[in-house]
């Protein structure tokens, strides 16, 4: 992916290379978590699940729909 | 119109809004009033359904089968620590520097969002995120 001042045929510092790997590991282990909550007899609750016990909560509700409200303006907007 | 019917034309109504308003997303500049207007219309309309489905109750967990042992609850810990990991090293990569070396998700957004079809992926993202947070 390229991330400003990386250029092609820019050598990737081993920084670069461990950064890389970390979000690359955290974005299968997102992959991963959904597929697994949505497998038969899921021992994983599914993020429908987990969207029901912070809506229990108003407060926290609250809270999440205003982040998912900050992140769009802050990707798509600003 | 059965009940059926209805919610299969609301999801179909839902479907091509989202379409059309990712589409609108992936021609917009930041910082342009076309990118505020789409966003703010996608905001409006997630705000306009929690505010008619406020009143109703939040649902619960069903206690009865708990107490029967008939269901074991799913675990969802691993949801957390899947978000505190992303949130602890977007912090990392924020505060290490340079942003070369380690790129936080906005430099990796601006860098991928280069083709229109990805930022419109990610703007139907964020608004299934969005939906799930008003469906449940």
């Amino acid at each position: 992916m390229a991330v400003p001042g990386r250029g092609a045929g820019a050598v990737v510092t081993s920084a670069q290379a461990l950064s890389d790997a970390l979000w690359a590991a955290l974005a299968a282990s997102a992959l991963a978590t959904v597929a697994a909550s949505h497998l038969g007899r899921p021992r994983l609750a599914r993020l429908s699940t987990l969207v029901r016990r912070i809506e229990a909560n108003r407060v926290v509700y609250v809270a999440v729909l205003v982040g998912w409200m900050w992140v769009g303006w802050h990707f798509f907007a600003r | 119109m059965t009940e059926r019917a209805r919610r299969r034309a609301t999801t179909a109504a839902g479907v091509t809004v989202a379409v059309g308003l990712s589409a609108w997303a992936a021609v917009t500049a930041p910082f342009t009033a076309g990118a505020d207007a789409v966003t703010a219309v996608a905001i409006g309309l997630v705000t306009i359904e929690v505010a008619a489905r406020w009143r109703r109750p939040a649902p619960v967990p069903d206690l009865r089968d708990r107490a029967r042992g008939a269901v074991v609850e799913p675990r969802w810990w691993p949801w957390l620590a899947l978000g505190a990991a992303l949130v602890a090293w977007e912090l990392v990569c924020f505060f290490l520097g340079p942003r070369v070396d380690h790129p936080t998700v906005s430099s990796l957004y601006d860098s991928a969002t280069r083709w229109r079809a990805v930022k419109a992926a990610c703007f139907l993202g964020w608004l299934c995120l969005g939906a799930a947070l008003v469906r449940s």
